[in-house]
């Protein structure tokens, strides 16, 4: 057990994360977690609303995907003071990059620049509604996860057990613990990536009678 | 950027290699990750936001949801007694001095605090805040008794020395098992099995034999109710282990009672419009400030700390211009 974590450790460190090694890819990690996953669906709503990524021949995933590995790759993200800005720079950032690269320039795309004005409304407002949403959105979809995974991913997202010890107390195989922890996290990747748009944004208004643009609207004018 | 490429095929091995990652790779898998990170930089950012999906829950982080749809009835209609475990029952626990003669141990938590003491029999008990526990192990038996709080016993199987927890006059017997006996202030006593199989006994005879993910609770030392809980539910309940709390739609005047349980520094709940709302999530049992604020956030409510307790009130409505 303890040498393959530091075989883990080891290849976090050494393949393209070099830049990592000061800061433990983990704590980067925990990072993107608590700071930049919240925002994503944010993000794609602007994607999916300001470019024609079709023209690029690239989809939302790709500039959310090369995003993070800008994020992950950072020295230090101890200057990031509003987080759902720089992930929307980053982004905004990755777009143009490709544009140039392409040649190809849609005038929807040129209109880049009122992702600013998106991220910085007043930040720290919209990151926590957003963290607050984004947990409904966690918690929603590990309920919905089937009964045997789900068990899983609670023992180890929530209480924080490692793979043999659920094994242990389930008795289950290790092996099958890695599989039920892998489909979880393909799911809550899943959600994370349609909840912009799709289900949790609509049950979120369900529950609380209020779509979340008009919450943060109300808080706004409470304020 | 390339194109011709499946982002959803790229999340499944990123997912794949999250979990493997999580467990720990041999050297030529170590490689493999290595060769497939190589191919393409959006393989790292898949790979990275994989890995974010299984970061834990943070701290004090609060989710509102009027139901939670998957916890079941049965579970979520018993409700959790509002309760100051601190309290000892003034009736005093009877205890079986053993037949040795030896005294028994006593073991005990403050507030807020929770400890794991291994016995000499192999078994291990985890105290939760505000427990008091006696231990008297013998050649023939393995006799507790406990006197406030709430504990989590692992019992190490041996048939010939039955492991009994004593609380009040009911005696909750297991051979080799795992489970949560918890006495209430009000005499009440809750009992919840994680493994194996337990007995709950009261002076007159059995009342009842519990299996894995059944809880019972016993009310004025007669009447027994039986519930069987989902894993959801038994993670809830076994969540202070750990430090936390869990809620799964608790109102918030229960919840805020469980926090009390926890911490000198007790939250004040000034408003009856708060108290019925319902709280969804995982806290940490330690930091009732982060708590009152993530409430607060989350009903448009004010958290305002004092010297000695925090208040919890509902926001005024502001009047229309």
């Amino acid at each position: 057990m303890g040498t393959h974590r530091a075989v883990a450790l080891e290849v976090c460190s050494y393949s393209r994360c070099h830049q990592c090694m000061d800061l433990s890819h983990a704590d980067r990690v925990t990072w993107l977690a608590r700071h930049i996953l919240p925002h994503e669906p944010a993000l794609r709503r602007w994607l999916s609303r300001r470019t024609r990524l079709s023209v690029l021949g690239l989809s939302s995933d790709d500039i959310v995907q090369e995003a993070y590995a800008r994020l992950v790759g950072l020295q230090t993200v101890e200057h990031i003071t509003s987080p759902r800005s720089y992930l929307f720079q980053t982004a905004n950032s990755v777009l143009l990059q490709e544009i140039r690269r392409k040649k190809v320039v849609p005038l929807e795309s040129l209109d880049l620049t009122d992702a600013m004005e998106i991220a910085g409304n007043d930040p720290s407002v919209e990151e926590q509604v957003e963290s607050r949403e984004e947990l409904v959105m966690v918690m929603r979809t590990i309920n919905a996860l089937p009964e045997k995974c789900r068990q899983v991913f609670i023992l180890r997202k929530i209480h924080g057990l490692s793979q043999r010890e659920i094994a242990e107390r389930l008795q289950i195989a290790e092996s099958t613990v890695e599989k039920h922890l892998s489909r979880g996290i393909k799911k809550l990747m899943d959600t994370h990536r349609d909840g912009g748009i799709q289900p949790a944004a609509a049950s979120y208004r369900d529950e609380l009678g209020v779509p979340p643009n008009e919450g943060q609207q109300a808080r706004k004018r409470h304020r | 950027m390339r194109v011709n490429r499946h982002a959803s095929d790229t999340d499944s091995a990123a997912a794949d290699w999250a979990a493997r990652v999580d467990r720990g790779l041999a050297p030529q898998e170590a490689r493999d990750l290595d060769a497939w990170l190589a191919a393409d930089t959006r393989h790292l950012g898949a790979f990275a936001r994989a890995q974010a999906m299984l970061v834990p829950v943070s701290k004090g982080a609060a989710a509102v949801v009027r139901e939670s749809r998957n916890a079941p009835e049965t579970a979520r209609k018993l409700p959790r007694r509002a309760v100051l475990a601190a309290a000892v029952a003034a009736c005093g626990g009877y205890f079986v001095v053993s037949s040795a003669g030896r005294q028994p141990e006593t073991y005990a938590t403050t507030t807020g605090e929770v400890r794991t003491v291994p016995l000499a029999d192999g078994s291990r008990m985890t105290l939760n805040t505000a427990t008091r526990i006696d231990v008297a192990l013998t050649d023939t038996a393995r006799q507790l008794a406990l006197q406030s709080g709430e504990a989590y016993f692992e019992v190490a199987p041996n048939a010939e020395r039955p492991f009994i927890v004593d609380v009040a006059d009911i005696a909750v017997k297991a051979v080799g098992t795992a489970f949560i006996v918890r006495r209430m202030d009000d005499g009440d006593i809750e009992v919840v099995v994680h493994e194996g199989t337990v007995e709950v006994k009261g002076q007159a005879g059995k009342f009842v034999t519990l299996t894995a993910n059944m809880r019972a609770i016993v009310e004025d030392r007669r009447r027994v109710r039986v519930a069987t809980l989902d894993n959801e539910a038994l993670s809830c309940s076994l969540a202070w282990r750990d430090g936390k709390i869990a809620f799964m739609g608790e109102t918030l005047a229960e919840a805020v009672a469980e926090f009390n349980r926890y911490n000198t520094l007790q939250i004040n709940l000034a408003d009856d419009q708060l108290a019925n709302r319902t709280v969804t999530g995982w806290f940490s049992s330690r930091d009732p400030q982060a708590f009152a604020q993530a409430i607060a956030q989350s009903f448009e409510g004010i958290a305002t700390v004092r010297d000695d307790r925090i208040e919890l009130s509902a926001r005024p409505i502001p009047a229309r211009p």
